[in-house]
């Protein structure tokens, strides 16, 4: 049974990592099934709108190879970010998952700018390693401004 | 300012092109505000009373779909005191009231009812305040364009020979037709929407800029666009007239159908049902990249268009549609569908590295003692066949046809409708 405080660890050391660039441990925290999805409207089907990102676990590995890449030149130089999370509610879904709901404030610094982004995340955890950890087998990053023109989100929420 | 016929030569344009406020709200009055421009798809106004909003250049328009059943492209204005009548995106609806006075107009524009009529004279006629429209509206296979000028080239003509490659396009379709209803990949970027035009249709690129897309598709999917995007290749970069130009990658085949797919099979059928073996042939075979003047472009390798949106002289907005084929198998639309984010999202693989170069151009572009922009490449081994001037798919020919007709619009605009 998963209490707050052990998930809110979980989301700090997840928002921990991508902070401090440490994207192969952030892979880590994904099972090996996980699906990443960032929705472009209001739609749960990326199959009937397309989405900002609908990424199986290769497709995670992808990003991080990506980043590190010194060719990826919408990286070059590099984003800095800051992740706040914030209002994390658990609902345990039987004794074998859990449904997360948290908010996410996003600061990203690269070139001369400092840009804000703000997201509702839902995400489903299950245990893995003999119970002992809880994986994302699910994340769902829903920023509000989902639907307007944006601009090089080739940093990780 | 500069004259503009200094400013474009055969191989090569100025930076000004790129920099200049006064130039932009040239580009806007002289090519935007006269020829015809893409508005928007049938399939997203399908039933009377059906709209969407969008632009010509910087000016608010609607689409909309009449009792009558006709669509018609209505300036998005209040007759009254210039409020937008219409704020949503896309609806259905009878009547678009303005929510400043209520003043109603129907959706072909025109004015229905005034509050209070009292207030106004005997002689104010309602028929003299309907909502100001696109004088001409024209459609092509479901996309439909207007004009802002009365009279001048039909859509036919000034399509030409884009209308050949729209038709290898939407022929895909086993029903003929294509459906625009899922989702959209919106993104913007801080620099001239001419660099997202000469991207589009640039071979040369993607070998450099799009390094890491190939790497990856490579180790995943065994299959990227490295080799069709290489001289010598056997694609073609073309132009053909009023700006419009494509990369032809059909000979090298780029993306491979998952044949391993029963749902491929089904389409595979349904085409050559439609369309008979030769043409089905050479229309499951098509790999194209079509660009119309000014504003719309077509990739059927991943079923999308995308329309460029100029807002100012170093900020543009863009939108990809996906879209899906009429009679096909469900799950292929699907996967496209989904499959789009990996290519053209902001959070993409491969366009977001597009955008920094336009970016990274736009502030090169300030240099000025470097004056000029070279379009050169190809000149010299480009050929002229059929109406379309063709060279390798690394060569400048599409570029130099698109400046061609930026010049003969921005020189004399009343010379071209």
């Amino acid at each position: 049974m998963a209490t707050r405080p052990e998930i809110e660890d979980l989301l700090y050391h997840e928002a921990r990592l991508l902070d401090e660039r440490r994207f192969e441990e952030w892979l880590d925290l994904f099972t090996q099934n996980a699906r990443y999805v960032m929705p472009s409207g209001d739609s749960e089907d990326t199959g009937i709108e397309t989405p900002i990102l609908d990424d199986d676990r290769l497709t995670l590995e992808d990003r991080v190879l990506r980043l590190r890449n010194p060719a990826s030149y919408a990286q070059s130089p590099p984003s800095r970010t800051v992740h706040l999370v914030q209002n994390v509610q658990v609902e345990p879904d039987g004794p074998a998952a859990v449904n997360v709901h948290c908010v996410l404030v996003v600061y990203e610094a690269r070139l001369e700018s400092v840009r804000s982004f703000a997201a509702r995340c839902f995400y489903r955890l299950i245990p893995e390693d003999g119970g002992t950890t809880w994986r994302i087998a699910m994340k769902r990053v829903e920023l509000v401004n989902r639907d307007q023109h944006l601009y090089n989100l080739t940093f990780l929420f | 300012m500069v004259e503009v016929s200094d400013l474009v030569c055969e191989d090569r344009v100025h930076r000004r092109l790129y920099t200049e406020s006064d130039i932009f709200v040239t580009e806007m009055e002289r090519i935007f505000e006269r020829t015809w421009v893409f508005i928007g798809h049938e399939s997203e106004v399908p039933e009377p009373g059906d709209y969407r909003t969008t632009f010509i250049g910087r000016q608010p328009v609607i689409l909309s779909r009449h009792t009558d059943g006709h669509v018609y492209v209505l300036l998005n204005r209040c007759m009254h005191r210039g409020a937008l009548v219409c704020r949503q995106e896309a609806g259905n609806t009878t009547v678009f009231r303005c929510m400043y006075h209520g003043w109603m107009y129907n959706t072909c524009g025109a004015l229905v009812a005034v509050p209070f009529p009292g207030g106004y004279g005997d002689d104010f006629r309602r028929e003299d305040y309907g909502l100001r429209m696109a004088p001409r509206v024209g459609s092509y296979r479901g996309f439909v364009f207007a004009s802002l000028q009365p009279e001048g080239e039909s859509l036919e003509d000034h399509l030409g020979i884009a209308r050949s490659y729209m038709d290898l396009i939407v022929d895909a379709a086993p029903a003929g037709t294509l459906s625009v209803r899922s989702g959209v990949q919106r993104y913007t970027y801080p620099a001239n929407w001419k660099l997202q035009i000469e991207n589009l249709l640039d071979g040369y690129h993607p070998n450099f800029t799009h390094q890491i897309a190939f790497e990856i598709s490579e180790r995943r999917r065994g299959t990227s666009g490295r080799k069709g995007n290489t001289e010598g290749s056997g694609a073609t970069a073309r132009s053909f007239g009023r700006g419009h130009g494509a990369l032809h990658y059909s000979a090298v085949q780029r993306y491979r159908w998952d044949e391993a797919q029963g749902a491929t099979a089904e389409y595979r059928r349904a085409v050559e049902h439609t369309l008979g073996p030769k043409r089905a042939a050479e229309v499951l075979g098509a790999d194209v990249q079509l660009f119309v003047f000014p504003n719309l472009f077509f990739q059927n390798a991943r079923q999308h268009f995308r329309v460029i949106r100029p807002v100012a002289v170093d900020r543009t907005e863009v939108c990809a549609y996906p879209y899906t084929l009429d009679g096909a198998p469900e799950e292929l639309g699907r996967q496209q569908v989904k499959g789009l984010a990996w290519w053209a999202s902001a959070a993409a693989f491969g366009q977001p590295d597009d955008l920094e170069a336009f970016v990274r151009c736009q502030e090169g572009l300030q240099v000025t003692s470097a004056e000029w922009v070279l379009f050169a490449r190809g000149t010299h081994r480009e050929r002229l066949v059929e109406g379309e001037i063709i060279g390798d798919v690394t060569d400048e020919v599409p570029q130099r046809g698109f400046y061609r007709e930026w010049k003969r619009r921005m020189v004399d605009p009343t010379k071209h409708g």
